[in-house]
């Protein structure tokens, strides 16, 4: 297989269109997770899902994908929404809140996922791929849907960028600007909720955390500012997609097969650790370097002071 | 002549062996949730896979339970290790450190599983979900079932620990800097329990799936939190709801035919709830009295 293949064949295009916009979608909504210490939500909304698309699947009776990511995405953002009650109501934390709630919402929905194995419906079978994710399942509709709602999501957060950016840095000011600051979080996790359930089909429940975190800490290490950082998390998270899919499409013909999902997370992975490692400013070879020069001026000015 | 097997009834093996779960895993979860550091035990339960198949590998391909122990407890380690050192170096907070590190070792899990064990059934599900229905049929020493070993060993291990460092535990716990200073090192005190929960993490979902390990290590001890400030009480309270729920949440999974392990978490979770609602109608009216009587 060639590069060319990779644009000319109608699949192959589909699967590698999608999976880069499933990274421009996740990296730049994880930013503001990630900047909130919430990083986690992404494997909560993920796990949450489960009963959800459970519950579409028993009303519906088909594996409609879109009525089971509405499904999914319905429970998925009561999970998260609960998590932010808990926060509020309660004097636990983050990673006691997300926990709680992704763990009870995923027993429920393994609970669900047997009980309909054990009833003997033959279409059930086709239910856990969400756990695990399939991009080469992806299709050319997929891709136009993974675009609408892609658009909706990232044009809902250019519009109240002022608003969301506020809220996350300073929600005091937020407060006495007579912002709904409640409202205003729920909003930017709801959105988190709709990259996850775009990317769940993709990359599966666990690997959709990292497409959240990865991109953001990569952005988050060439810049200072807010804008620039979404604007780079997303285009680390399109690289993501866009190489795990050219990668495990190129190397599959071989005996085993490379799973999307995993190569498109350790891409993004590697890119984040590459800047974390090599960023002018925050790297920590930079930092090396300075201590070094400051070392070395220090020792040059003991010296001389010696001889003064 | 092998010992005949103890005429153990099949619900009472599940039942024992899913509080032993409870009760390991929940005396180390509230320090954990206490210290922010709840996930650990998801993310942990995640990034074994890796070392599962590294333990499948060495023994040339059997499912042999030790080798695969093994191996997930030393990818366990080097999960905690990972996220300490990035979250060390002042670049990334403990939580996006945890989601950078676990996703990626699973993701290179599924990748060595996609690559050289594609036909062979090295069940994923299995490993994330378990199965303690199948509890009563693996017997070991005395004709006891290797659960109740395995569990039971693993919480008198940790009911050793807690017990006799708990006052180490609470002061590292709560003041770390206090107990730098009395001479107690709270870095050794927290690798320990961190050493222990990925040991129990592994070794319990050999025996339930990691679902039911990541939900007795959260929630019981989450929802204790919730009714009580003193650290002693919690302790009583996380057991408490880790023995209900798994009763009820058997007799519930049986009545409904469902998983076993995802009712008892569903049943976890519910407690919670019930916790949290409590505790804010009983915030509410401590309000609406400070208003009457002011």
């Amino acid at each position: 297989m060639t590069p060319l293949d990779l644009l000319s064949d109608y699949t192959l295009r589909s699967i590698l269109l999608g999976s880069a916009l499933l990274g421009l979608v996740a990296g730049t909504l994880g930013t503001f997770s990630v900047l909130r210490r919430q990083s986690l939500i992404g494997d909560t909304v993920a796990h949450a899902a489960l009963p959800g698309i459970c519950a579409a699947f028993l009303l519906t009776g088909t594996r409609d994908t879109l009525g089971l990511l509405l499904g999914g995405g319905i429970s998925g953002l009561a999970a998260s929404l609960l998590a932010l009650a808990i926060l509020r109501y309660s004097r636990l934390k983050e990673d006691a809140a997300l926990g709680v709630t992704f763990s009870a919402f995923f027993g429920i929905g393994i609970a669900m996922l047997t009980a309909i194995g054990q009833s003997g419906n033959a279409a059930q079978a086709g239910l856990d791929k969400f756990l695990f994710g399939q991009a080469a399942a992806l299709t050319q509709g997929d891709v136009i849907r993974f675009a609408l709602l892609g658009a909706l999501a990232l044009g809902t957060a250019a519009l109240l960028h002022k608003e969301l950016k506020v809220t996350l840095f300073d929600p005091d000011f937020a407060r006495v600007q007579g912002w709904p600051v409640p409202g205003l979080t729920a909003l930017s996790t709801a959105l988190t909720v709709l990259a996850v359930m775009i990317g769940l089909q993709t990359v599966g429940v666990v690997l959709m955390a990292a497409m959240l975190i990865a991109p953001a800490v990569a952005a988050r290490q060439w810049t200072r500012s807010l804008s620039g950082m979404l604007g780079l998390a997303g285009a680390f998270g399109a690289l993501s997609g866009a190489l795990g899919a050219g990668l495990s499409l190129g190397v599959s013909s071989g005996a085993g097969s490379l799973p999307t999902g995993a190569v498109t997370v350790l891409a993004a992975t590697a890119l984040a650790v590459l800047s974390l490692l090599a960023a002018p400013r925050r790297g920590v070879l930079a930092e090396l370097v300075r201590q070094r020069r400051v070392r070395a001026r220090l020792l040059r000015e003991l010296n001389s002071g010696g001889q003064a | 002549m092998t010992p005949a097997p103890l005429p153990l009834n099949f619900d009472l093996v599940i039942v024992v062996t899913a509080v032993f779960v409870a009760w390991a895993c929940g005396l180390l979860g509230l320090f954990l949730v206490l210290r922010r550091e709840a996930l650990l035990s998801d993310a942990i339960s995640h990034s074994a896979l890796p070392g599962i198949v590294a333990g499948y590998w060495v023994t040339g391909g059997s499912l042999a339970t030790m080798p695969a122990l093994v191996g997930a407890s030393l990818f366990g380690l080097v999960t905690v290790g990972l996220t300490a050192l990035l979250t060390r170096s002042g670049r990334v907070k403990a939580d996006a450190a945890l989601g950078l590190v676990f996703p990626a070792l699973f993701a290179a899990g599924v990748i060595a599983v996609s690559l050289n064990y594609s036909n062979v059934h090295l069940d994923l599900d299995a490993v994330l979900y378990g199965e303690i229905a199948y509890t009563p049929f693996r017997t070991g020493w005395l004709g006891l079932p290797v659960a109740w070993l395995l569990m039971g060993g693993m919480l008198l291990v940790n009911a050793l620990f807690v017990g006799l460092l708990f006052k180490e535990l609470r002061l590292s716990t709560f003041d770390p800097g206090l107990s730098r200073t009395l001479g107690f090192s709270p870095a050794l005190i927290g690798g320990a329990l961190l050493t222990l929960v990925a040991l129990t993490t592994v070794a319990a979902f050999d025996a339930v799936g990691a679902v039911l390990v990541v939900a007795f290590m959260i929630v019981p001890p989450a929802t204790a939190l919730l009714l009580t400030r003193r650290l002693r009480q919690a302790l009583g309270l996380t057991l408490l709801a880790g023995l209900t729920a798994s009763v009820v949440g058997y007799t519930v999974a049986l009545a409904l035919d469902a998983s076993i392990t995802g009712v008892i978490a569903g049943v976890l979770g519910v407690q919670f709830t019930v916790a949290l609602a409590g505790q804010a109608v009983r915030a509410r009216r401590v309000r609406g009295r400070a208003t009457l009587g002011g």
